[in-house]
């Protein structure tokens, strides 16, 4: 197992930056796009994710990323501008600490977050620790999940293969879901790993009516939103234990945590306990997970089988309507906390010769919080992929999804989106998108949608410019469009379009020794509105 | 005519009020035509492309480079003619020459649609430039005129970008940026059309190919156009295609001999009926 998580981590940065886009856009659309995220949001890049692999690690890392926009209405002021910085060093042979300060400003309002994590180990006990800011990736994500964790990765669709959550991970994040602030012990003895922690935070939240509810990321655009911030305090400890006997991995996990003032979906006190297990017998794999948390249950388990020509799995997960954990992640919708779920899918990819074709077919059946009320989520999905090799530089990878979903009061949604997306390798690597997305309701007219744009980018040598025009007509879809495009590290990397409109966008990533840098510039073009105009710029070091 | 039910007495377009019913039989007919009223959106009357569903942007002819400037062009020069929907009112002509040197190529056309009430014009320069032995790039620059009675007369600059690629010995990719600077036109509200292109063409064979085309416009569907030509015999090429978003059906010929050749292409659109197109094209030595 620790092998194969190795391996992994290792290869994770060697992958193309086109599989690398792909993934990420992946995980972000394939949730149901009841509940698109919010343009403000900001994530830890997902690159970062990936990792350094082990044994290379820099002793000095800095990356400080800068963007604003301007529209075409403002003054010389840079409202809506996003500033972040993160310094990593190392100190001896184990020790390494990570500051992470980003400030939004949404003029006048500005935000400014500073998080800091110190860790290491001790050589002679053999303890490994973490100070300040951590996060802590346990299982599938039903209880504790980092930003990207381990399901998210399953939610590619080509991907049948989870990775199991890989504990404490002292990294420095923004991402209101899932931090912790305190200090983390884990020690590895033989096959068993035990890893204690205590943390005390604030969260986002509004407490104006009782109990309180936590309100996620904090939106600077209003004094009203801003009043929100860190009013909710948590104070949590927890342990964990994990047994790895080769290919297997068993472990339990068990936290307390404290709200002020009491938040609904937990109250003041709430004790959760999660169990967690991964297995391989050749080349089949299960991984699951059972959590409670309070008085509610959850899990999720994953079944999979592949060779080099065929790969499946099938995937469940259940949480109940009232399940509550502030750091989960619904193992296949990005960015949502995993509560009221019940979904069963089943997905498949075939290698023959250059094509390889995968589909996942998921069906959700979560019902309504109360009992008379519309369901929650009630739909069925099929997502296929083919992806083919047609020359040594041309592929297509193109994509079709069909889903139904049952809105309630006897209206039903029938959707139907393709994506035909050509590559071409020469000089540089060309692609072109075209998708076309069709809403039918059932007493209601049908919709329709349509999304095209040319890109063309170099990925190799020092520098590496890039260049996309992209035209939508989205003006019939209730849902947005995402479009993954490469922008500065730790910024939110897809673009969401509504409306009809333009987009223009070029980049510019150049590498000089220790030196990365990268520019953005954007412009913004919807028809019924005024134009915007999106700069970012980034630059990093390591040594 | 279909959308007109009852005739106004006056309409207002701008700041002007048009009174005459000619005047305003003319307007209404482009705004049926059109489905609103937005000058220079129509394709140039090419025949070539016309009898081939108008996917033109990766066909090799004389005055290619109106569809695509990145396209490579002979020494040639060309006229054509259009009669969309039997509209005398909308009739085009077209005059172009073109000629190559080295590793550039370069275009000119001036165009004409309309009569002494509406009259579109336009000037046009290209050049295209072989980046690569399987990459070209190009740039047209077009002047606009756009001349109502009795209203403002409107003009604007307008700057496309094209490039084709060779994939492989007999499939060839492309893409258009038209109006990348966005040009309105000046004296009036409306924006020119600005829209993202692409096709693919595949050489079946030596006589014959099959294209396709995509165009999207900010907030109207994508429109698809298809097209096959072949040459069933030495001087005869027969051209047949497919519009959607709008509808129509296209078919087409041309006869060569020596360095003439005559084209002919006849559009059907469900609704408005046939628009016909010819033209020729002379080879210069």
């Amino acid at each position: 197992m620790r092998a194969i998580l190795f391996l992994m981590c290792a290869c994770a940065p060697l992958l193309f930056a086109q599989e690398q886009d792909d993934l990420i856009e992946d995980v972000a659309a394939s949730a149901d796009q009841e509940t698109p995220l919010p343009a403000d949001w900001t994530a830890d890049s997902l690159f970062e994710q990936a990792g350094t692999p082990p044994g290379s690690r820099p002793r000095v890392r800095f990356i400080t990323s800068l963007a604003w926009n301007r529209h075409a209405e403002s003054s010389f002021d840079w409202p809506d501008m996003w500033a972040r910085t993160k310094l990593t060093s190392q100190f001896g042979a184990t020790t390494r600490s990570e500051l992470l300060f980003v400030r939004r400003v949404d003029d006048p309002h500005t935000v400014d977050e500073i998080h800091l994590a110190v860790s290491g180990s001790h050589e002679q006990s053999e303890i490994r620790y973490a100070l300040g800011t951590f996060q802590h990736d346990w299982g599938l994500g039903i209880l504790n999940s980092a930003s990207f964790g381990a399901a998210r990765r399953f939610a590619y669709i080509a991907n049948t293969v989870a990775i199991p959550g890989i504990g404490i991970v002292p990294r420095t994040t923004s991402r209101e879901e899932s931090w912790l602030r305190g200090v983390a012990l884990s020690r590895t003895y033989q096959s068993v790993s035990l890893s204690v922690w205590g943390s005390n935070r604030d969260w986002n939240g509004d407490d104006t009516a009782q109990p309180a509810r936590l309100t996620g990321v904090l939106s600077t655009t209003t004094p009203s939103t801003l009043e929100r911030r860190d009013n909710i305090e948590e104070n949590s400890a927890g342990g964990s234990i994990q047994w790895t006997r080769r290919a297997t991995q068993i472990g339990l996990l068990t936290q307390t945590s404290e709200f002020v003032p009491e938040i609904s979906g937990a109250g003041r006190r709430l004790l959760s306990a999660s169990l967690a297990g991964a297995t391989s017998v050749g080349s089949a794999r299960a991984m699951a997970e059972f959590a409670r948390s309070g008085e509610h249950s959850a899990w999720s388990t994953i079944l999979s089988y592949g060779t080099r020509r065929l790969r499946s799995a099938f995937y469940a997960m259940y949480a109940a309507p009232d399940y509550f954990a502030s750091r989960s992640q619904s193992p296949f919708s990005f960015g949502e906390e995993f509560r009221n779920s019940r979904i069963y899918g089943l997905r498949m990819g075939v290698k023959a010769g250059r094509h390889d074709i995968a589909l996942d077919t998921r069906v959700n059946r979560s019902p309504g919080a109360t009992p008379t009320a519309a369901p929650y989520r009630k739909s069925e999905e099929l997502l296929i992929n083919w992806y083919y090799r047609a020359a040594p530089h041309v592929e297509l990878k193109n994509k079709a999804v069909f889903t139904i979903r049952d809105l309630g009061n006897g209206q039903e949604r029938f959707g139907r989106s393709f994506r035909f997306e050509p590559v071409w390798r020469q000089a540089a690597v060309w692609s072109l998108r075209a998708e076309l997305r069709n809403t039918d309701y059932l007493h209601e007219p049908s919709a329709n949608g349509q999304y095209l744009h040319l890109q063309v980018a170099r990925d190799r040598g020092k520098l590496k410019p890039g260049f996309r025009v992209a035209f939508y007509n989205l003006d019939e879809l209730d849902d947005p469009l995402l479009v993954y495009e490469p922008t500065t590290d730790g910024a939110y990397p897809l673009e969401t379009l509504t409306g009809n409109g333009t987009r223009v966008a070029g980049w510019c990533r150049a590498a000089f020794g220790k030196w990365k840098i990268i520019a953005k510039a954007a412009q913004q073009k919807p028809e019924a509105e005024k134009s915007s105009l999106e700069f970012a710029i980034g630059i990093g070091y390591h040594q | 005519m279909k959308k007109l039910f009852l005739m106004p007495k006056s309409i207002r377009i701008g700041r002007r009020i048009v009174k005459a019913a000619l005047r305003i039989v003319v307007l209404l007919l482009l705004f049926t035509v059109s489905e609103s009223f937005a000058a220079f959106e129509r394709l140039p009357a090419d025949p070539v492309s016309a009898g081939m569903g108008r996917a033109g942007l990766l066909v090799f002819r004389t005055g290619g480079f109106l569809a695509n400037p990145a396209l490579p062009v002979i020494r040639s020069f060309g006229v054509w003619w259009d009669r969309p929907y039997g509209l005398t009112e909308l009739t085009a002509k077209e005059a172009v020459v073109s000629l190559p040197h080295s590793e550039f190529s370069f275009g000119a056309t001036f165009g004409h649609t309309g009569d002494d009430t509406y009259s579109e014009s336009r000037t046009i320069v290209a050049a295209g430039y072989t980046l690569s032995p399987d990459i070209r790039a190009g740039l047209s620059l077009a002047w606009y005129r756009l001349a109502i009675d009795e209203l403002p007369t409107g003009s604007s600059g307008v700057a496309n970008l094209g490039v084709i690629g060779q994939v492989s010995s007999d499939v060839r990719v492309g893409a258009v940026w038209n109006n990348v600077l966005g040009a309105g036109l000046s004296g009036y509200e409306d924006d020119l059309p600005q829209s993202l292109a692409a096709a693919i063409l595949f050489d079946a064979d030596d006589r014959t190919l099959v294209t396709l085309d995509l165009e999207q416009q900010s907030g109207w569907p994508t429109e698809v156009r298809i097209g096959v030509a072949s040459r069933v015999l030495k001087p005869l090429t027969l051209r047949a295609g497919s519009r959607f978003n709008p509808s129509e059906l296209t078919a087409g010929f041309s006869l060569k001999y020596q360095a003439v050749q005559v084209h002919y292409a006849l559009l059907w659109h469900r609704d408005l009926g046939a628009t016909h197109s010819a033209g020729m094209s002379i080879l210069i030595p």
